[in-house]
């Protein structure tokens, strides 16, 4: 049973833009480090910072909670599989608010353009 | 955006607002990111959002860079989008220091509030080759 549903966009310019001046510091407080792996080892890193960023944003409205109410931005971690899918894995806060709410699963899709990053998060129970 | 506009226009409320945030800060400079929309050569502002300065003088800023990115998040979450900074100045005029030039974000719009009692503001649009001053206009509201 679907319990919530978020969507969020990003424009993949702005990470750019904070990745060429603030680059280490942001990677390191948004992202896990499996996450930044990825993202570096691929030919446009800031377009999957960018979809990355828009799925945590994605997840955080099915959790219908906000990142000052506890829940930080590598407690929702995207994992890609070998075959390129992709799946939302929570820690700490993170999972145990989505228990409370009596989600078990978040199944995520990624996408971009050359301009914007866009994730669509559908939580389950 | 990489082509300057060449007016801004800001509802007297929300200049007030960016005053405010100045004033507060004081002795520090303030900072926040500024929100609206843009029409050919005008940005028409309406949000203004106030961030916490990270910078470890009182006489500098320093966005943080999470901060950034989840007030732009905002923005678009209230259906706008994110057109630059605004800054103080508290002892100094209202326009870009030699560091500013040196450290701001270019190519988006940067609002210096300085002058007597933080009451001048002005836009500029900073290139590699230094700033370019924008026409302000205060609207009422």
């Amino acid at each position: 049973m679907i319990v919530a549903v978020g969507i969020d966009a990003v424009e993949i310019e702005r990470i750019e833009q904070l990745l060429a001046r603030d680059g280490s510091r942001f990677v390191q407080r948004v992202f896990t480090a499996a996450e930044a792996a990825y993202c570096e080892s691929v030919a446009r890193p800031a377009q999957s910072f960018a979809a990355r960023f828009a799925a945590k944003e994605a997840v955080l409205k099915c959790l219908r909670t906000g990142w000052s109410a506890g829940t930080g931005f590598r407690e929702v971690e995207v994992v890609r599989a070998a075959d390129g899918s992709v799946s939302v894995q929570l820690h700490g806060e993170a999972a145990a608010h989505a228990a409370r709410l009596g989600i078990r699963s978040i199944a995520l899709s990624l996408t971009h353009t050359q301009a914007t990053a866009m994730a669509f998060a559908v939580a389950s129970g | 955006m990489t082509v300057p506009p060449a007016t801004v226009r800001c509802p007297r409320a929300v200049a007030e607002r960016i005053r405010a945030s100045a004033r507060r800060a004081l002795p520090h400079e303030a900072c926040g990111v500024l929100g609206g929309s843009r029409h050919d050569g005008l940005l028409v502002l309406t949000h203004w959002f106030e961030l916490s300065s990270e910078a470890p003088a009182a006489d500098a800023f320093a966005v943080d860079p999470v901060a950034f990115a989840l007030a732009e998040a905002r923005l678009r979450a209230e259906g706008t989008s994110w057109l630059g900074f605004a800054h103080s100045h508290p002892h100094d005029q209202a326009v870009p220091s030699a560091r500013d030039l040196d450290q701001l974000w270019r190519n988006c719009l940067q609002v210096v509030v300085g002058g007597a009692e933080l009451r001048d503001m002005r836009a500029f649009w900073l290139h590699e080759a230094g700033a370019v001053a924008l026409h302000w206009e205060e609207s009422l509201p």
